[in-house]
């Protein structure tokens, strides 16, 4: 099958460069955990709870972060840019009877997989050495409601990264935009501290921005303290997210394609 | 030397003229660094939000961290960012052996080739904002306060660049960790907490990074009239220990350099 | 005088091996295997001053990697290397100002900047006095014809006028040795031979030393005297190129345009036929039966024209790399 084989040579791509990957998951990890320091301080000085999170939930906060920003977050906007369309690489894609978006998606989650690994690796190292302070779900419904919700919470990054992806096609520069984003994403998407911690004003914003739902509600989740309404509602939010977010992209991708031929690359 | 002040005038000419010839390039650089340099400001703004006072730092004492750490990042980003987010390709590409033939301390031509002049803006982002801070702490600047500080701005980023240029240099053996560049920004990022935060997890992560912890906090604590000057001293002491390692690891990490085949 | 001396120099790299395929990955990451290769492997030569010597090889020979020792690019592994003497590895200054190196394709010219001002760096790098600068860049620009280019930048430029502007970056100094790595490689026709002719005229008029390795035999035929051929990092020959020539080729090629088309049984007799077209033909003759076998052909046909050539020196290089 083709896109088994797309998969597997990615992945063996991804297996030659690991200690990339590597490096990929401490440049998640460190901010991770000098945030979670921080907070550690807070609540300790806050006498053990700060808004609703104590020592144990801001801990564990911190870790899961890093497996998933390893896992979740898809780098593809760059590829997209730089590579396939300013490189005129796009070209080699556009000639094969394979869709655009499914392509680079087999090409991508290898990644995030092997980077998923090397998170996770890190995070029990962490729990056999600072001992057993990890909130986790227990209950298996809450479990596979959790998954599920980290596996659309990538689909809608890499969806709305593909979309971001294709300025390309209008900007001779995409740095500046791609970089704007970044700086939400980490801000509203609950990177620098829970999306309850943020400011009054930060906090209202980053509920209407689709960020939260790619970090901070799978964190949440997989924590355990969501309930099943709340974790539907979510779901309910990524899909309508997701939804939008492929309409961008096929309505840019046609007028961006289009384009792009035009100009004879 | 004379000769190295006139060769940096004029790359720093040749890289201006660069960075003019292209408006969009240049007009990403200037959003790229307004942005960052808000984002420096805002997170401990985000941060604090909850809290007047943790680690023994009260909340406008850490806004003068985050201040000053964009002062010496923004410096470091003029005078470094560039040349060390391409050296993993100079080296993987063979580009290095344009570098090694020339009559010129490579070590220079690898730190110094690309200026990176559009995030003086984040120096000055950083110090309205530094100045807005020790007013609101009704703090008042000395002259003294102001000349150690000149000193300590010097050897903080000569410690910074003495450990950048000691990891960089790993690179001659694995070219391939083109990412390692973002891996030691984050590591810059740690030099704004006050050190006391890395103590309570772990006394040996604490002593790591120690170095790390002294660059942003000495300075803080000179502005604030608080001066420790067994600091000061130790700063001074670890930028030159650093630039020295540095110096010796390239020089040393050279004879295995194999340059890309033809 | 002795300006380059190379005694028994050896290098060696760690080329590793990976299986290929999804399970040679998987194994790659538990066990390396890997195995010392030798690029250059006990080669000794010396170069006097104001030589032209081309380094000739098939890819992978070993003659980039000479050159790299040879610049101080390279650490050798053992052996004794000596140019205008210093040891290059050692990257004394005063001997790097001597020096010069120039890699086809690869540029050191700031791409997004005019010429003059990669120029202009390179005039504050290797201290080169203001007049003497004037005076070299004059001359050079004149002599590669680049004097409405140096103002235009790298990037607009064909990759002639770059390797053109290369060439005079490398050269406002002056040096006593330049090593040029295939100088020559994806350039067109009427390039090459600009190149060349200038290469040859730079020697000339500024007796340095200099060293090319190429894998166009045309650079080499035009350009050097003396060559040295290196196969899988040993020396095979050392010497003249009229030489290698006439001691390893026992064969000449007589080419014929004839009047009217001949049937190729008629031809047969005289030599082994190598091209055949209708009315022209390309005949293999031992050297010393081809003046009879002219006489022979012209008796027998009618010509339009004759020639005898020697077989290309590809051939006879290739030859004497399978011979070894």
């Amino acid at each position: 099958m083709k896109a088994w084989r797309i998969f597997l040579l990615s992945f063996q791509h991804v297996l030659e460069n690991r200690s990339r990957s590597f490096i990929w998951v401490l440049y998640v990890l460190l901010p991770a955990v000098v945030f979670m320091l921080f907070w550690i301080g807070v609540v300790k000085s806050s006498g053990g709870d700060v808004s609703g999170w104590n020592f144990s939930t801001i801990t564990s906060y911190y870790f899961l972060l890093t497996v998933l920003g390893s896992t979740v977050i898809a780098h593809i906007e760059e590829d997209v840019a730089e590579e396939d369309i300013r490189l005129g690489e796009l070209t080699n894609y556009l000639m094969k009877p394979f869709s655009y978006f499914w392509t680079k998606f087999l090409e991508e989650t290898p990644w995030r997989l092997i980077q998923g690994a090397f998170g996770v690796l890190i995070v029990i190292a962490f729990i056999f050495i600072f001992g057993n302070f990890f909130t986790l779900a227990s209950s298996p419904l809450v479990i596979v409601l959790a998954l599920l919700i980290m596996v659309l919470a990538y689909m809608l990054c890499f969806t709305f990264k593909m979309s971001l992806g294709l300025s390309a096609f209008w900007l001779t520069d995409s740095r500046g935009l791609f970089q704007i984003l970044e700086v939400l994403l980490l801000i509203f998407g609950g990177f620098v501290v829970p999306i309850t911690l943020l400011p009054e004003a930060f906090s209202k914003i980053a509920q209407v921005l689709p960020f939260s739902y790619i970090v901070y509600y799978p964190i949440v989740a997989i924590q355990g303290n969501l309930s099943i309404t709340q974790m539907l509602t979510v779901i309910f939010a990524q899909l309508a997210w997701i939804f939008v977010f492929y309409l961008v992209y096929k309505v840019v991708w046609s007028e961006g394609r289009r384009k792009y031929t035009a100009m004879g690359q | 030397m004379k000769k190295y002040l006139s060769i940096y005038k004029t790359l720093s000419g040749m890289n201006f003229s660069e960075l003019v010839s292209f408006r969009a390039n240049l007009i990403n650089s200037l959003i790229s660094n307004l942005v960052w340099g808000t984002f420096s400001i805002l997170l401990i703004v985000v941060l604090t939000s909850k809290t007047p006072e943790v680690f023994g730092w009260t909340r406008y004492e850490l806004f003068l961290l985050f201040g000053i750490y964009n002062i010496y990042m923004g410096l470091f980003y003029v005078f470094f960012s560039r040349s060390f987010e391409r050296f993993s390709q100079i080296i993987h590409l063979g580009e290095l052996d344009f570098v090694l033939v020339k009559p010129i301390d490579s070590q220079f031509l690898m730190s110094f080739r690309y200026v990176n002049h559009p995030a003086f803006l984040r120096v000055i982002v950083g110090t309205i904002f530094s100045a807005w801070v020790l007013s609101q702490m009704g703090v008042a600047v000395t002259a003294q306060s102001l000349l150690l500080m000149v000193l300590l701005l010097v050897c903080g980023i000569a410690v910074m660049y003495g450990i950048w240029y000691i990891f960089l240099t790993c690179l001659i053996w694995w070219t391939n960790l083109t990412n390692l560049v973002g891996l030691l920004y984050e590591m810059n990022g740690l030099t704004r907490y006050p050190g006391q935060m890395f103590q309570g997890i772990s006394g040996l992560l604490f002593y790591s990074i120690f170095p790390l912890t002294l660059v942003i906090t000495t300075p803080a604590q000179t502005l604030v009239n608080k001066v420790n000057y067994l600091n000061i001293a130790l700063v001074a002491f670890f930028a030159v220990l650093f630039i020295s390692i540095s110096r010796s690891f390239w020089k040393f990490a050279l004879k295995f350099y194999s340059s890309a085949s033809s | 005088m002795k300006v380059i001396s190379v005694r028994n120099l050896k290098k060696n790299y760690k080329a590793y091996q990976k299986e290929p395929g999804f399970a040679g990955s998987v194994k790659s990451l538990f066990s390396r295997k890997y195995e010392q290769v030798a690029a250059v492997d006990d080669i000794s030569f010396e170069i006097e001053e104001g030589e032209l010597i081309g380094f000739i090889g098939p890819n992978g020979a070993g003659k980039t990697t000479t050159l790299k020792c040879l610049s101080g690019l390279l650490y050798p592994s053992s052996g004794h290397v000596d140019v205008l003497g210093f040891s290059p590895w050692k990257r004394n200054n005063k001997f790097l100002k001597q020096i010069s190196l120039v890699m086809g394709q690869k540029n050191q010219l700031w791409w997004d900047l005019p010429p003059i001002e990669s120029f202009l760096l390179n005039k504050e790098i290797y201290e080169i006095p203001g007049d003497k600068f004037k005076e070299m860049l004059s001359e050079l620009s004149e002599l590669l014809e680049i004097e409405d280019i140096l103002r235009v930048q790298v990037r607009k430029l064909s990759l002639g006028q770059r390797m053109k502007c290369e060439l005079v970056a490398a050269l406002l100094h002056s040096p006593r040795v330049l090593f040029l790595d295939e100088p020559t490689i994806g350039l067109d026709v009427v390039m090459q031979k600009k190149l060349r002719d200038f290469i040859k005229e730079y020697n000339k008029r500024f007796g340095s030393t200099i060293i090319l390795t190429s894998h166009y035999m045309e650079d080499v035929r035009q350009l050097c005297e003396r060559i040295i051929i290196i196969d899988h990092g040993k020396i095979l020959y050392d010497g003249k190129l009229s030489d290698v020539v006439r001691r390893y080729s026992k064969e000449k090629l007589i080419k014929v345009i004839f009047n009217q088309k001949v049937k190729p049984e008629a031809i047969e007799p005289f030599g082994k036929i190598n091209e055949f077209d209708g009315q022209s033909a390309t005949i293999v003759i031992p050297r010393s039966k081809a003046p009879e076998a002219v006489a022979a052909i012209l008796k027998k046909f009618s010509v339009d024209d004759i020639n005898i050539e020697e077989p290309a020196i590809e051939e006879i290089i290739r030859d004497v790399f399978t011979k070894k």
